[in-house]
């Protein structure tokens, strides 16, 4: 093939580099979720399915599924905030559009561990927040932190955005005459929303479902900071198998049963985003 | 000498052949149109031409010189792309002096040069637009300009004016074919339209299945195509299979016929064509009879559908005194000449 | 209706911004317990950069930042150009593989490159966390210039050979007018995920070779201090600074296309 220089330098380079240090990386995973953990950390190269037997203990069980409920519902209630957010601003003034966009936006830039502290900050024990309730009165506030509530308002305060954005452009191409179109037909207020405007911004949802629950689903900082004892997620469970509990083989179990759940989560995006136009994941 | 030519060049798309074994040659300052319908292979052998495709064998010479493996930037060639494919962060003018600054000429001599291709397509006036501000035919001119400043010898363009409409279109083949007489430059025009084809080409190749079917100019092709296939895709056409009663004469409908050209074997059944507008129509008598099913105006022509011993035909005449109403019977005659035989 | 929009829209900007808005706040408050506020100062400021670890890990962030950006954005566009140029067989799994590191959850790829640096017995250290931002840097630059690409007429890079362009001139006179946007936000994008990143750099991490955000977060860990507030509203500065200069250059390649 002519060219084959320029051919190797655009696609192989890149390429090479990425299989070697992703691709090969994941396959290590892979591989080690199947050996033997080591005494002090690492791996011994002898097969073993101890590190999906792990995965069936109850305690693992409870934390797997804990980080799918905490994951749901953080997705759940962005949806249900960002929906219709993101129905308002589309309805708006073009240049109200890009102004209020651009507001949103500027959050999903922010750093997560900012956005996590600046949570403590407000609503620790001597915080703001109960500050102003002794001021009001209050004497024996609620422990606002460390426990599953704050996880989750810690991920949704830090996913809303990554919500709004996809949503937003669904939402903004919507073409209002079909809206017309099917009162015309006789569809009420709430069969309008069912049968034209959902369907039409299924992939804007699919790609905001999967922008916010897989990585609330693996998520360590937010847990790790904003939650206690009792609300452990798989994320930090991961990291303690290969930094703290030093059981590489299990760690590695439930990295690639998090993949296999993401996999599947893409699978079903794919159905549903080629059923309704381009997916827009960025 | 030819300017160009192409030997036995061939083109695979893995189980496709693209590209079957095509010889033919294009004479210098020749209007050549390839016209055949998508996926023929007229556009993968533009490319190879151009140098953006290379052949899985075959030969191309330019000049007499060897070019199938040539780089596109190192041919004499330049090739006119369907979607234009102008450089959107360069104004017009610096568009068509791309190709110049490339070949290293001096700005002065390049400026001038621009401008005097810009004044060749009437676009003079946009020299500092940008592309994306212009119209679809507007940047049509600006990619011919574009080309044709290089001076190539050959000029290849892709479909261009298939994303135009029609009135636009009719306008720029007229345009293009006073650009390729002023400048004297070959060009080889891939198109599907058979309209624009005819109206444009010195000569045409007809292409179907990676080869040409049949190449000469439009009269050639519309009077004595080849084949069916040539036949239909030119024109309209009223094709039947007949029985040779004699070396010259067909029978029809109970009818003798005489057709002209070489004689077939008597006996055997063959295909024949004759164009609508030379079918004639009188009243019922003797010869040929048909019954008129359906009338169309078309402005300029009146056409009929006729049914003529369990066949369609077309008939196309000038509207005026003696239109023949759906129903009527009418007695039809062909010139020998313009019946023709074709193979199936 | 109206009132309801107003309000939910500024209901869900309050509770994006307020809390970190308090936190900026609390960072010049003079008070060392950071409940009560007792006044503007910049002492929080000068605290932070006068402790070393945390100057070592601002260097650090630098280092690594700058390098993995400059690897990741040639390696990203090249790979961009690529996928625009060729046809071949295998193209999705490309596509697969260019969606992988944007997909993954975070932590999956840390311990991974974890398990791969120890696998290869690569010592942790500065060059582990910079090659491992470049691998998840790279998706990123290569999606967004990719999507400047699409906007362009097909064809372009061959009407430029056709014209008599070679390599060095079609990169000078055509990819890098056209694409200098596209690559300039994939950069600062790349550059933001790297700046930002905790968890990657956390486990490719060697000792001493902490980032702002590892050293943000064992502060953390430790309690509640204005010297936090500082640093913090220093990551913040460098988020907008970034941002800001990203939506520039959109901006400005937006008005006029030269």
């Amino acid at each position: 093939m002519r060219l084959s220089s320029n051919r190797l330098l655009t696609l192989g380079l890149p390429m090479a580099y990425l299989g070697v240090f992703f691709a090969i990386p994941l396959a290590i995973v892979l591989i080690y979720s199947v050996l033997t953990p080591g005494d002090y950390g690492g791996i011994v190269w002898a097969w073993s399915w101890e590190g999906y037997a792990g995965l069936l203990s109850a305690d693992l069980a409870v934390i797997l599924l804990r980080s799918l409920r905490v994951a749901g519902l953080a997705t759940l209630i962005c949806m249900v905030i960002g929906f219709p957010a993101a129905w308002f601003i589309s309805q708006l003034p073009l240049r109200a559009q890009t102004v209020w966009m651009f507001l949103l936006s500027i959050p999903a830039w922010m750093n997560l561990l900012v956005k996590n502290y600046a949570w403590i900050v407000l609503l620790r024990r001597e915080g703001l927040v109960n500050q102003v309730l002794g001021v009001l009165g209050v004497e024996t506030p609620p422990e606002w932190l460390y426990h599953e509530g704050a996880v989750l308002l810690g991920l949704v305060h830090t996913y809303l955005p990554f919500m709004i954005l996809p949503l937003y452009s669904a939402l903004e191409r919507l073409d209002l005459r079909l809206l017309e179109a099917a009162r015309d037909l006789g569809a009420n207020g709430f069969q309008v929303w069912l049968r034209v405007v959902l369907p039409q911004c299924a992939a804007g949802l699919w790609a905001g479902f999967l922008l916010v629950c897989i990585p609330a689903f693996g998520a360590f900082l937010t847990p790790d900071l904003l939650g206690g004892a009792n609300s452990t997620m798989i994320g930090t469970l991961i990291q303690q198998q290969f930094l703290m509990g030093r059981n590489w083989p299990l760690g590695s179990a439930m990295s690639v049963s998090v993949m296999l759940l993401v996999w599947l989560a893409l699978v079903v995006f794919r159905k549903a985003a080629g059923k309704s136009g381009e997916p827009s994941l960025i | 000498m030819a300017l160009l030519r192409i030997e036995s060049v061939t083109r695979r798309f893995g189980a496709l052949l693209a590209v079957d074994g095509v010889s033919e040659s294009v004479g210098a300052g020749e209007y050549f149109c390839m016209l055949g319908p998508s996926g023929c292979g007229k556009s993968t052998l533009l490319r190879m031409i151009g140098g953006f495709e290379l052949p899985d064998s075959g030969r191309i010479w330019l000049d007499g010189r060897d070019i199938t493996y040539l780089s596109p930037r190192r041919r004499e060639v330049n090739l006119v792309f369907q979607n234009y494919a102008l450089f959107p962060h360069l104004t017009v003018l610096e568009n068509v002096e791309f190709g110049l600054k490339m070949k290293g000429v001096a700005a002065a001599e390049r400026r001038r040069r621009a401008g005097e291709g810009l004044e060749l397509v009437n676009m003079s006036s946009f020299a500092s637009r940008m592309p994306p501000q212009l119209s679809g035919g507007q940047q049509q001119r600006v990619a011919l300009a574009r080309a044709i400043v290089n001076r190539p010898s050959l000029l290849l363009l892709d479909e261009p004016l298939a994303a135009l409409d029609k009135h636009l279109r009719e306008q720029m083949q007229r345009e293009l074919k006073r650009l390729q007489t002023d400048t004297g430059i070959a060009f080889i025009h891939v198109t599907h339209d058979q309209e624009e084809a005819l109206s444009l080409a010195d000569r045409i190749g007809i292409m179907q299945g990676g080869r040409f079917l049949q190449v000469g100019s439009g009269t050639d092709l519309y009077e004595h195509p080849v084949n069916s296939f040539v036949a239909s895709f030119l024109g309209d056409s009223n094709l039947f299979d007949a029985q040779v009663s004699a070396p010259n004469r067909l029978s029809l409908g109970g009818q003798e016929l005489a057709f002209a050209g070489p004689g077939l074997t008597p006996g055997s059944t063959h295909r024949f064509l004759i164009r609508p507008e030379r079918v004639v129509l009188a009243a019922p008598g003797r010869g040929l009879q048909a019954c008129v099913r359906q009338v169309r105006y078309l402005g300029a022509r009146l056409e009929y559908e006729l049914e003529l011993d369990g066949l369609r035909w077309l008939a196309s005449a000038p509207p005026g005194p003696g239109t023949c109403q759906p129903g009527d019977l009418v007695s039809v005659s062909v010139a020998p000449e313009y019946l023709v035989p074709v193979s199936a | 209706m109206k009132t309801l929009r107003i309000s939910l829209l500024a209901a869900v900007l309050s509770f994006l911004y307020l809390p970190v808005l308090v936190l900026i706040l609390y960072s010049f408050n003079a008070s060392r317990f950071a409940a009560g506020w007792e006044g503007f100062s910049f002492r929080w400021y000068e605290a932070m950069f006068r402790s070393p670890e945390n100057l070592r890990a601002l260097a650090n962030t630098g280092i690594v930042s700058v390098i993995s950006t400059l690897c990741a954005t040639v390696l990203g566009t090249l790979l961009a150009l690529g996928l625009y140029r060729y046809r071949f067989r295998g193209k999705e799994w490309v596509e697969t593989l260019l969606y992988l590191p944007v997909i993954v959850p975070e932590m999956v790829t840390a311990v991974s490159m974890l398990a791969f640096f120890v696998a290869i017995q690569a010592t942790l250290g500065k060059t582990t966390i910079i090659l491992a931002h470049i691998a998840f840097q790279i998706s990123f630059v290569t999606l967004t210039v990719r999507a400047r690409l699409q906007h362009f007429p097909a064809n372009l890079i061959e009407a430029a050979r056709d014209l008599g362009a070679g390599t060095q001139a079609l990169g000078r006179e055509v990819l890098w007018p056209l694409l200098r946007p596209g690559i300039i936000s994939g950069a600062l994008l790349a550059f933001s995920l790297s700046v930002d990143d905790f968890l990657i750099t956390y486990f490719t991490a060697g000792v001493g070779d902490s980032t702002l955000p590892v050293r943000m977060y064992a502060l953390i860990r430790r309690g509640v201090t204005p010297e936090v507030n500082a640093l913090s509203a220093l990551m913040l500065m460098v988020s907008f600074l970034t941002l800001f200069i990203s939506l520039r250059t959109v901006r400005t390649a937006n008005e006029s296309p030269r």
